[in-house]
């Protein structure tokens, strides 16, 4: 345990990776979606490749990271665009939790990122439900949301499991 | 944090999925001609669809305006001009109601009078404000000694004149009916194939909704939900007269607005009658002086006034329709096995249109 | 070629599988009422969800018109109008249905995703 702030190796690369992350998750927001709430979610794939390279913990970092430092350059901070982003990387890491700590020898990339992708999808509907009025435009959106969730989850784990493949390759192995 | 926007964020949802499943079908809402009215117009254009409307909601504020039963405009200005029992000039829009009036007033025997403005006023049912009780017996007596009727409004070309102090203009069982077909007639001109008017629970529709006919829910006139369903063809209105519409409680009796020219009394024989008919105006017409003929007398009524679709609720409960009224409505589930009364065929005279 | 697990297949091919569940949960019928339009005046019309159950007020012409949802079903349970018809028109719950109190100038159509009737006649 370390006792006095010393800036660690371990924690510039979270810094590195969240930076990378909270780039994409500002990019992606300047996008128009043709139905509100759905986004791939392309930051996400640092969050699994992070998982895959260093575990559990750190994945959390840049994940938690990426939602605060993200919402506060978008200007949503401890808005209810906030919460929804707060609620979604909170369910999509408990389940990532689950996954690498108890079947991490039966489950890879695709597997983690589509119950992950899922169970952010749900989180953000109940928060949705629960805290906004429980509009019917929610209910209409839910089978859209999740369906659309699955396929951004497997994209991006197509799109993560390429970059990795390309890390591990000796001629660019430099993180 | 503010949630206030949220409602806002969410309404701007469900108007995008809405705008991407409907994108030719366009819908306005509005207070005119004294009553909330709904006009649906299907069309690819949608700013033609916006101006139409527009117009349409004006044209109904106007018409209200002039063809009000008490409120000071040109019909009680008519009916002032009337009193004196001198030729007057009317202008034309208010002259082609109130020939139309005449007409199916002598169709009707009389059922449909909208020369008795006096005896709806002392109901109380004229003026925003409600009426607590009936006039007394002796009042109505004195009205019904001298009612006036059509025959006392001679009409000459564009010139008028009244024949009995009585008369006073009210044209609230035909106004509503010839204005919604107005309305139709203009959308026509706009070049609008399909559209929906809903004037407060009745409608004239053109066209279809675009799958499928104009599809209309007839309420249930004793009790909740929806009676029965029928499906619009091209040009077409469905008119209602209930007892449920505007009504007051006294001393446990229930007095509503269809008053009874006879007897001077709201009439007491129907719970509701629903007309079908090209014409607004007629439907409008027919189906006040059939809710007053009631389950007797109606079909002599009809046949003169050239209606062949007609559906009767009457005080027990049971349904009676024409046959040609019976293959176009479909009782909706709990209604099935109500009590179904199949008048004999209507072969309407054809002395209107 | 992207390197899986067994658990990765046993994954996607349940979730896959599952799409259609949330699709025919939600799936409504024609005709029921999902939301509301309160009109009042000449302001264009308010949407309100009718998922929940709660009390509407609204400031027209002559003054508050409460309107309340419960269980699907919308009904006028204030109104100051002296006829108060819309109040005993009672509970209504068809697409394309409409109450009004026209003294105070309130109206409230009841909408759906696809519209059983389209338009209620009485």
């Amino acid at each position: 345990m370390k006792k006095n702030i010393e800036i660690t190796d371990e924690d510039r690369k979270v810094a590195a990776f969240a930076a990378l992350a909270i780039v994409i998750h500002v990019l992606e927001s300047g996008f128009p979606s043709p139905v509100p709430g759905v986004k791939p979610g392309l930051a996400n794939i640092i969050t699994l490749l992070v998982l895959f390279r260093y575990g559990w913990r750190f994945a959390a970092w840049v994940s938690l990271l990426r939602v605060t430092a993200g919402s506060l350059l978008l200007g949503t901070f401890m808005s209810p665009t906030f919460l929804l982003s707060l609620s979604g990387a909170l369910a999509s890491l408990l389940t990532m939790w689950l996954l690498w700590t108890v079947m991490r020898r039966w489950v890879g990339l695709v597997g983690v990122s589509v119950l992950s992708s899922i169970s952010h999808v749900m989180a953000q509907l109940f928060v949705a439900w629960w805290l906004f009025i429980p509009h019917p435009g929610i209910l209409v959106l839910t089978p859209i949301l999740i369906t659309a969730g699955i396929l951004f989850g497997l994209f991006n784990a197509i799109i993560a499991s390429s970059i990795e493949k390309r890390l591990t390759d000796p001629k660019h192995n430099s993180i | 944090m503010r949630w206030k926007h949220t409602p806002l964020l969410a309404s701007i949802l469900i108007l995008l999925l809405a705008a991407c499943e409907k994108a030719d079908l366009h819908r306005y809402q509005s207070f005119a001609f004294g009553t909330l009215i709904e006009i649906k117009i299907r069309h690819n254009e949608k700013s033609l669809a916006d101006q139409a409307s527009a117009v349409l909601m004006l044209d109904f504020d106007n018409m209200h305006r002039d063809w009000h039963a008490w409120e000071p405009g040109k019909l009680t200005q008519t009916s002032g001009m009337l009193a004196k029992a001198e030729w007057f000039t009317v202008d034309s829009p208010l002259l082609r109601l109130i020939k139309l009036a005449k007409q199916y007033s002598l169709l009707s025997n009389g059922l449909f009078n909208p020369t008795i403005g006096k005896l709806i006023q002392a109901w109380g049912f004229q003026g925003t404000e409600h009426p607590q009780t009936p006039p007394s017996q002796n009042d109505i007596e004195k009205l019904l000694t001298d009612l006036a009727t059509v025959k006392d409004l001679e009409i000459d070309g564009n010139r008028m004149r009244g024949h009995n102090p009585q008369l006073q203009l009210d044209l609230g069982a035909i106004a509503k009916g010839y204005a919604v077909s107005e309305g139709i007639q203009k959308l026509r001109g706009l070049d609008i194939k399909n559209a929906l008017i809903n004037a407060g629970g009745d409608l004239c529709g053109i066209g279809s909704q675009g799958k499928r006919p104009w599809r209309i829910g007839i309420r249930n006139p004793s009790g909740e939900g929806i009676l029965a369903s029928i499906e619009l063809k091209n040009a077409e209105c469905v008119f209602t007269s209930g007892d449920y519409e505007r009504y007051f409680i006294h001393d446990g009796r229930r007095y509503h607005h269809i008053i009874d020219p006879r007897s001077g009394y709201p009439a007491d024989k129907a719970i509701s009658v629903t007309v079908l008919h090209q014409d607004g105006a007629i439907a409008d017409a027919a189906s006040t002086a059939l809710f007053i003929a009631g389950p007797e007398g109606w079909q002599e009524i009809a046949k003169k006034m050239g209606i062949s679709d007609i559906m009767m609720v009457d005080k027990q409960g049971r349904i009676i329709m024409s046959p040609s009224m019976q293959k176009r409505i479909k009782l909706e589930t709990g209604h099935e096995d109500r009590e179904v009364v199949i008048s004999t065929p209507l072969t309407a005279d054809r002395n209107i249109q | 070629m992207i390197k899986t697990k067994i658990g990765d297949w046993v994954i996607l091919l349940f979730s896959l599988m599952l799409i259609p569940l949330p699709w025919s949960m939600t799936k409504q019928q024609p005709g029921e009422t999902t939301a509301i339009n309160i009109t009042v005046a000449d302001a264009s019309p308010a949407t309100y969800s009718i998922m929940e159950n709660h009390q509407i007020k609204v400031t027209g012409e002559l003054g508050d018109s409460i309107i309340e949802i419960h269980d699907g079903k919308v009904r006028f349970i204030h109104s100051p109008c002296r006829g108060k018809i819309c109040i005993l028109s009672g509970w209504h719950q068809q697409s394309g249905d409409h109450i009004a109190c026209l003294p105070n100038k309130v109206g409230v159509s009841l909408l759906s995703q696809e519209d059983r009737f389209d338009g209620i006649n009485f």
